[in-house]
């Protein structure tokens, strides 16, 4: 298994901490991970991308080729329902497509584990909450 | 930090579970790093305990660990004014004998240069950082590439200024690694070692393990033996703060460290050690190669019809497009250079046969014109990227199929060989017309600064004057030749502080204050006295004065005002007074200010700076002191005496009798000169 993700959003929407919550989950699984981020000059505002390797075997190039998932902060998923809750606040619509889509990759414990490790305290709850909501509708996708 | 203690130096082993746990790191294997978290790990597990370095994209989390985990290590970290001051407190940290690095990115390595040169020429082991970026200028900052390839080789001024050693790491991994092995091979060849990093790494995240062990040089320490090297040998390091009357400077120097500035013999003699000791490195390594880690690595290369070179990043995909393409049965190869320079035929050779070499490059093709000298160039063909993007492996896969196709070139019969310069001839050193003091390496009997070798200054010069009063002076105050560092520059000023038996530091051009700085972070046990002049202090050097002011660091500095800049023929400087006559002739012109039309001088000579009024009432500074010749005495002994509680500034006015003094005789008499004088301390506020 090779898979590659992208993750798109804006500084300041904590796609860099997505790509920290897949890496440390895909490690946990005993899988090899790399991830680099794009981004532009500005720290808030401008273009802010991730690309994620998760594999079996050694990653040589981790130079994205074509991607096979995209985690997309900037538009719409329309075969999602989601929660409006979730689609204003955009770290926790990342969270929320974490659980719609890569919980289907990587175990849901994993992430979980992970997502306690990257985020604080005082936003966790908020943050598992969008996490499961996101599985659920993960499994009821249109 | 106490007392450095001097080991002999070589080879040992550290143990990484062990130390990683000191710094709180309990996992080494399946542990998640970027590159730049890689690069501090690795270079404070090869022993650096000094870091001074100026934040800059993409290289930024490297001093964000070293302040973390540096203060757990008894180490210093420094984030200073600028770059070149960051450079120069890594030399000076060097020079004390303890394993520095500053890390940066290209515009921060283009400001780096001239200090760099300065650490060939003293031949200090030093590790530089360059996080690539692409473009000139300030380019796109988060965008990676290896486009400084050029300008780490071959960027700085004078023959022997490539006598560095060039890394580039690959991976994660590598990042560890290679900066190990940058520390060893600095310490190894004493020479600075530039880890050309593709700033696609810097902010790249793994999961990697790290080795258990490692081993680590430290460079080695005879007690007997000259500090500089001489014809391609690598000397014995000797310490600045031990007592033993070492001197490093800019300067071309003999093997004891006597500055030659007159002797064409020295000059071809230490050029040729610097390009011998260059071409010595590699067929030392080759000699050691239990020791180093493989920096030349083969993938596939045993019946290899095509070779790819690659480097950095961009040696995974090429590895991955050589996997790719022999599953079509193409026999091709991969040779990473993880070591840019130097580069010797050795390495090359066998691959002479191939039916072509790609060379890929994440830039327009730098490396490329360096392996023409062993490559016929019609062999070669080049594959670059330099769109701010990594290099992919299909992007590489296909060039290289259209070049397996497209090959009609037939193997030439005929292979020049290489141009490898060879120097055979002998030289018979002969030190005529240079300073004479011979470089014991003993450790110098505690006694009062003397002067070791005479300089003529012009008739009347008031800096001949400073020079003996400063010594009286300096006996009373318990300066003696262990406990003091003399800090110089350069110009009339700068040359005062090198004719003293001590141990001696001669800075580029205006950064005396990094040195100063630095060493006294390191060893606060020690006098840390700065003599230079107006220019080099206020002028050149004036951003490094005003920070170091700001900054209330307990170092003493005499900067001996001539108002003028005396060694290149009487220019004005930042002090020279309004009006005043100097050897650049203003013309009157128009000057538009607020839309007025005015007439006066060029501005940036009519207004000079009052020292007093910048240090004493601006910064707050501990000691403030104009004074003429005459109570000299006192006020030094003074100032030495209250630089133990903060920055002790004493603006020493010296007659310029050649320039200055000359033109302006009615601004330098006693009356006039009197007025400016006067001494002004904390404590005490009655002279303010």
């Amino acid at each position: 298994m090779k898979i590659t993700i992208e993750i798109l959003g804006k500084g300041g929407d904590g796609t860099q901490t997505l790509a920290s919550i897949i890496g440390e989950a895909a490690i946990l699984e005993n899988k090899n991970f790399s991830s680099y981020p794009v981004y532009d000059a500005a720290v808030r505002g401008g273009a802010s991308n991730a690309y994620i390797i998760v594999s079996d075997k050694e990653i040589l190039n981790t130079v994205a080729e074509k991607t096979d998932i995209t985690i997309d902060l900037n538009s719409e998923d329309e075969n999602l329902k989601i929660d409006d809750e979730f689609k204003k606040n955009k770290k926790l619509l990342g969270m929320f497509l974490v659980g719609a889509i890569i919980a289907k990759l990587l175990k849901k414990e994993s992430l979980i584990t992970a997502i306690k490790n990257n985020v604080s305290e005082e936003y966790y709850l908020q943050n598992i909450k969008a996490f499961e909501a996101g599985v659920a509708a993960g499994t009821t996708e249109k | 930090m106490e007392k450095p203690r001097i080991n002999p130096g070589g080879w040992k082993t550290v143990n990484i579970k062990e130390f990683l746990e000191k710094l709180g790191i309990k996992n080494i294997k399946n542990i998640i790093l970027s590159g730049n978290e890689a690069i501090a790990l690795g270079a404070l597990a090869a022993g650096c305990r000094f870091y001074a370095g100026y934040p800059i994209t993409p290289s930024s989390e490297i001093p964000q660990k070293m302040a973390e985990y540096l203060p757990l290590l008894n180490g210093e970290f420094f984030q200073p004014e600028d770059e070149i001051a960051a450079m120069g407190m890594t030399n000076a940290a060097s020079a004390c004998g303890i394993k520095s690095m500053t890390a940066t990115s290209g515009p921060g390595f283009s400001l780096k240069q001239e200090e760099i040169d300065w650490t060939i020429n003293n031949e200090l082991p030093v590790v530089i950082i360059d996080a690539m970026r692409i473009g000139p200028s300030t380019g796109q900052p988060t965008k990676p590439a290896s486009a400084d390839i050029n300008c780490i080789i071959n960027g700085r001024h004078g023959d022997g200024g490539n006598c560095v050693i060039v890394l580039s790491p690959t991976s994660v991994k590598e990042c560890f690694t290679l900066t190990v092995e940058a520390f060893n091979l600095s310490e190894r060849f004493r020479t600075p070692v530039i880890i050309a990093l593709d700033g696609f790494l810097s902010h790249l995240s793994q999961n990697i393990d790290l080795p258990e062990e490692i081993t680590v040089f430290d460079r080695i320490y005879k007690e007997k033996g000259s500090p500089f090297g001489l014809d391609g040998n690598i000397a014995s390091f000797v310490p600045i703060g031990h007592g033993k009357g070492v001197s490093y400077g800019g300067l071309i120097h003999d093997e004891c460290g006597n500055r030659i500035s007159f002797n064409a013999e020295i000059a071809e003699k230490t050029i040729e050690h610097f390009i011998k000791k260059q071409k010595s490195i590699i067929p030392a390594i080759i000699k050691e190669q239990n020791k180093w880690y493989n920096l030349w690595e083969e993938y596939e290369t045993d019946d290899c019809e095509y070779l790819i070179a690659a480097y950095g990043a961009t040696a995974k995909a090429a590895q991955e497009s050589v996997m790719n393409l022999r599953k079509r049965g193409i026999k091709i190869g991969c040779l990473t250079l993880k070591m840019l320079w130097p580069l010797d035929d050795k390495i090359f050779k066998r691959f002479r046969y191939a039916q072509k070499i790609i060379v890929a490059e994440l830039n327009t093709g730098q490396l490329v014109k360096y392996l023409y000298e062993y490559f016929p160039k019609l062999l070669v063909a080049s594959f670059n990227k330099w769109r701010g993007e990594p290099i992919k492996t299909s992007e590489l896969e296909n060039f290289c199929k259209n070049i397996i196709q497209e090959q009609k070139c037939k193997n030439l019969a005929m292979m020049t060989s290489p141009s490898i310069i060879s120097l055979t001839k002998e030289i018979s050193p002969k030190n005529e017309g240079a300073e004479t003091y011979v470089f014991k390496n003993e450790i110098l009997e505690e006694a009062p600064i003397e002067l070791k070798g005479k300089y003529s200054f012009c008739p009347g010069c008031g800096h001949q004057s400073f020079s003996g009063i400063f010594l009286r002076a300096a006996k009373d105050a318990g300066l003696t030749t262990k406990n003091t560092v003399i800090i110089a520059g350069i110009g009339c000023g700068g040359i005062v502080g090198t004719t003293f038996r001590a141990d001696v530091i001669k800075t580029s051009h205006g950064r005396t204050l990094n040195y100063a700085r630095a060493i006294k972070m390191l060893r606060p046990d020690l006098n840390v006295i700065v003599i230079s002049g107006d220019g080099d202090l206020v002028n050149i050097g004036g951003n490094h004065l005003l920070h170091t002011a700001r900054e209330k660091f307990p170092i003493t500095i005499f900067c001996l005002d001539n108002k003028n800049y005396g060694m290149t023929g009487g220019q004005p400087s930042a002090t020279t007074p309004s009006g005043s006559k100097t050897s650049i002739f203003f013309q009157l012109k128009n000057l538009f200010y607020n839309g007025l039309k005015i007439i006066g001088l060029i501005p940036s000579h009519s207004h000079p700076l009052d020292l007093k009024k910048l240090f004493y009432n601006g910064l707050d500074v501990e000691f403030f002191a104009t004074t003429t010749m005459i109570g000299l005495n006192e006020i030094i002994k003074k100032a030495i005496t209250k630089s133990k509680n903060g920055f002790s500034f004493v603006q020493v006015l010296s007659n310029c009798t050649t320039y200055f003094a000359k033109k302006n005789p009615e601004l330098v008499s006693k009356e006039i000169l009197e007025r400016y004088c006067g001494i002004w301390e904390r404590e005490n506020e009655n002279n303010d």
